[in-house]
């Protein structure tokens, strides 16, 4: 791949850390979705597809996780 | 990517031209030489043609062979190998990029295009060939990777806004951060899906009033921010133009005001006139000089003195004064001499006295008249024969001093009127006004820019805060739901993610920029560090957060590149830009320079080339002779591959040769920078020169 | 004393007319510049040459040729002295008291002096270069009463 994912994702990870840690696990499974997003934009460029949809998939993946351990907890 | 191999033919000069590249790490320059009109610029639009496409050449750009006729058919083909490092390694690749056209025919056919994987089993056909070549060639990168020295020069010449757009778009493709942009706008799709989804189920008219606030907001305040972008841009036009208005003002005041230069060249032409009726008045009193009784005096002084010395005796005979005459007369009214003698007429003596008296009297008259002039001149004569009181020479040289100093006085005056009235000559009625109006009219313009982006900048942070603030009314109310709560985790969900994304593009904007503005000040600072005389006046070149590339001198003032860098720095400024940019993005990717060093000395020559051969991951230079002369070593050193193109149409002016071609084609040879053969060889400068004397005198 | 030449004419030799005019100031010129015409009367130009004859020891010489009247003797009672030096020079010439009562000697005498002093004059005078007349002059009256000192 010419553009190199590292430096972006190094720089992600810097910016997830700052992210609330609303329940155990949470940061993890965002830094997964944040790379899955990415690399479903990278595709997109040369073969269209509803990127919308599987970015909506992924959130909806991890808002899952998250409401069942916030319901958990409460 | 590495680029492994080229093979172009049928594309303008270049027919059948194979050249290969050096893979070498440690020597990963390869040069191609070629004297100018050999092929150079045409390689490397066969280079980028055979990447991109028909979107990667000018528009009238005609890729046909420039020797066929009207009419007949043309084949264009270039076939690129090249590498890509992959998870398991190099992946190579041959690209064959073909067009067959009509020669003249007007409109440019569109070609195609094969890709295919070489494995060791053999070639494989890659269907999908756009979505490889932007994966391992992005279009966007072109103008980054492919340099040609002059058209790089637009990232530091030409209007400020274009500048800053071309700058801005290069560190942008290089970073990603268009797809970064991207993935926050589909996010922001997704959150509104949701909360449409959330709308429904709630079915609350408060929550679906809130879904439609916060979706305006999500329209009004991106529509702002480009207004904001639009004022700030104008505010970079307008401060340029209201700078180089005031600085037009200000000569202009320089100049200075007609009325006050022609009242003072009025003043002067008087004090002149005075001046030269006083020099007449010197003239005339020095003139007199020659005509006056001191210059008499000293001119005759021989002759005078004789004649005083003969007056002289006759007064100390007793000659002179001689004015008895009026004594004796009055002596004859009184009754007695001065000796006490009687004068008494009545008496005989008395009257023998009075007798000899008249007697005196009458002798004294004879003689007197003659006496009486000598007496005169004696006494008139004296201010002649006597010294004078001054001398001739001390009132010449009075006179003659105050004419020079006068004379003086009058060159000055006539110097100042001389000065005033190239002043006047130069300086229009209306200079000073129309300047002023100009600044005046740009100040406006720019405070009104100022007032607007302030304006904008405000109604955004009120309309983010607003939003804010109604994403929270809004997932408060939406949690009273449990799927409601389910949906309200996934926006929250997303808003992190985009936060994330967000803040990650603002750190590449900022953070990164300025690590590609440090490594290009490094790399600029080396490169002319070899010229002292450009290095003592910059100091440092950056890259601002508005994307513009700026130079600073001493005492961090502020230069143009265009006008106080020379051409050789201006190049090397843009050469270590595109090298901090690549090695920052770490994008791997050849760059491929036509004419870098041109306009360049010895050293900083060297020190560019150095530095690119150090930084480049692969670097494809297209030289001319005069430009690897001095740089053999670094060559050696470097160099892993070179070749040389010769246009056989050189012969017989600059070749020393006849090559025997005669069709319009450029002749390739495995000529190093060190050799030549029978094709490549060319004639010496001071014989070349000779000739295109004779061509000329011809 | 009086002007005893008030009545007597200075005559010169007619060759020296056109010299008289260019370095005379004419009353009519107004561009007459007292650097390039150093004298206001003919009697002062005349007058000069007499003082340059006796301050280089010149043999007088007579008047020759056909003359004109270039001065009348009366224009010297602008300048007093003037008759007074006149009648000087002839006594220290006669080295006779005496002359005092002939002013027509006393006048051929010094215009003797003058005919010996115009041609050095224009001798002087043709040699200026560049030089203003005014200028040159005084130089080299300068000069010559330098060497006396």
């Amino acid at each position: 791949m010419a553009h190199k994912d590292e430096k972006i994702i190094g720089i992600i990870i810097e910016q997830i850390a700052k992210v609330d840690e609303r329940c155990p696990g949470y940061r993890e499974e965002v830094t997964n979705i944040v790379a899955e997003i990415l690399q479903a934009e990278r595709q997109n460029q040369f073969a269209r597809f509803n990127v919308v949809q599987k970015v909506g998939d992924l959130v909806s993946r991890v808002g899952q996780y998250y409401n069942a351990r916030q319901e958990g907890g409460k | 990517m590495r680029l492994v191999r080229v093979r172009v033919d049928g594309f303008r000069l270049l027919r059948d031209v194979e050249i290969e590249f050096s893979l070498d790490k440690a020597k990963n320059v390869t040069v191609i030489r070629a004297a100018n009109e050999s092929g150079k610029t045409t390689m490397l639009s066969a280079l980028q043609w055979g990447l991109f496409g028909e979107e990667a050449l000018p528009r009238d750009y005609a890729v046909t062979p420039m020797d066929l006729d009207s009419g007949a058919m043309s084949e264009t083909t270039v076939e690129i190998e090249y590498e890509v490092e992959g998870k398991r390694g190099p992946a190579r690749y041959r690209l064959i990029r073909h067009v067959s056209e009509r020669v003249d025919s007007g409109s440019r056919g569109r070609s195609t295009a094969h890709l295919y994987e070489l494995l060791s089993t053999g070639a494989n056909e890659l269907t999908n060939v756009n979505a490889y070549l932007a994966a391992h060639m992005p279009a966007e990168l072109r103008e980054v990777f492919f340099t040609d020295g002059d058209r790089a020069l637009s990232f530091i010449e030409g209007s400020r806004t274009e500048q800053q757009k071309r700058v801005k778009l290069a560190i942008e493709q290089m970073m990603g951060l268009p797809m970064l942009d991207d993935a926050v706008d589909h996010i922001k799709k997704v959150e509104k899906e949701i909360r449409s989804r959330l709308d429904g189920i709630a079915g609350s008219q408060q929550l679906s009033d809130l879904r439609a606030e916060i979706e305006a907001l999500d329209v009004s305040i991106p529509e702002l921010e480009a207004k904001l972008t639009d004022a700030q841009e104008q505010i970079v036009n307008l401060t340029e133009l209201h700078g180089k208005a005031d600085r037009e003002l200000q000569e202009a005041l320089k100049r200075g005001n007609r009325e006050e230069i022609a009242a003072d060249l009025i003043r002067v032409r008087k004090a002149k006139e005075r001046a030269e009726s006083n020099r007449r008045a010197l003239e005339a009193r020095q003139a007199v000089l020659l005509s006056n009784k001191t210059f008499a005096a000293t001119m005759l002084s021989s002759k005078l003195k004789v004649a005083g010395e003969l007056l002289e005796k006759l007064r100390k005979k007793g000659q002179i004064p001689n004015k008895t005459i009026p004594i004796l007369e009055d002596r004859l009214q009184h009754t007695d001499c001065i000796c006490g003698e009687s004068l008494d007429e009545h008496t005989p003596d008395g009257a023998r006295r009075r007798g000899a008296i008249l007697a005196l009297i009458e002798e004294s008259r004879g003689a007197d008249a003659l006496k009486s002039k000598v007496s005169d001149l004696y006494y008139e004569g004296k201010e002649l024969f006597e010294p004078q009181r001054t001398k001739w020479i001390d009132e010449y040289t009075e006179a003659f001093g105050e004419r020079d100093s006068l004379d003086r006085v009058l060159a000055d005056l006539g110097e100042q009127e001389a000065d005033l009235e190239a002043r006047l000559a130069k300086v229009k009625d209306d200079d000073v006004q129309r300047a002023r109006e100009m600044r005046d009219t740009y100040a406006q313009r720019l405070r009104e820019q100022i007032e607007l982006a302030t304006r904008h900048d405000i109604a955004i942070k009120q309309r983010k805060q607003t939003r804010t603030d109604k994403v929270r009314q809004f997932d408060a109310l939406s949690a009273k739901h449990e799927k409601g709560q389910r949906l309200a985790a996934e926006l929250t969900v997303a808003a992190d993610v985009k936060l994330v994304i967000e803040r990650a593009r603002d750190v590449m904007k900022t953070r990164e920029v300025q690590a590609v503005s440090n490594r290009m000040n490094q790399r600029f600072l080396r490169m002319i560090g070899a010229d002292e005389a450009e290095s003592a006046l910059i100091r440092r070149a950056e890259i601002t957060p508005e994307f513009r590339i700026t130079v600073y001198g001493r005492n961090d003032r502020q230069l143009d590149p265009s006008q106080d860098l020379n051409g050789a720095s201006r190049r090397a400024l843009t050469i270590a830009f595109v090298l901090a940019l690549t090695e920052v993005s770490g994008v791997e990717a050849p760059n491929v320079i036509d004419t870098p060093l041109g306009m360049m000395s010895g050293y900083v020559k060297r020190e560019v080339l150095r530095i690119a051969a150090e930084d480049s991951a692969q670097l494809i230079l297209f030289l001319t002779h005069s430009e690897i002369e001095g740089c053999e070593d670094i060559l050696d050193e470097k160099a892993g591959k070179v070749v040389t193109l010769t246009n056989p149409a050189h012969y017989p002016n600059i070749l020393k040769n006849d090559p025997g071609v005669r069709d319009a084609r450029v002749l390739l040879c495995e000529c190093d920078h060190r050799k030549e053969c029978s094709v490549c060889a060319r004639k010496d400068g001071s014989e070349m020169s000779r000739m295109a004397k004779e061509r000329l005198q011809a | 004393m009086n002007n005893p030449f008030a009545g007597s004419d200075i005559n010169i030799p007619d060759e020296f007319r056109e010299h008289f005019d260019a370095y005379v100031q004419k009353k009519d010129g107004s561009n007459a510049r007292p650097v390039n015409q150093p004298f206001a009367r003919n009697i002062d130009m005349w007058f000069f040459a007499i003082c340059l004859a006796v301050k280089k020891g010149l043999a007088r010489a007579e008047p020759s040729g056909k003359t004109y009247k270039a001065a009348e003797g009366v224009v010297l009672n602008s300048d007093p002295w003037r008759p007074t030096a006149i009648t000087l020079l002839a006594i220290a010439e006669t080295n006779d008291i005496e002359v005092i009562d002939r002013p027509g000697e006393m006048l051929r005498i010094a215009n003797s002096y003058a005919m010996a002093g115009l041609p050095e004059l224009l001798a002087i005078l043709a040699q200026r270069g560049g030089e203003s007349t005014l200028d040159f002059l005084c130089e080299e009256v300068e000069g010559l009463l330098a060497k006396a000192a």
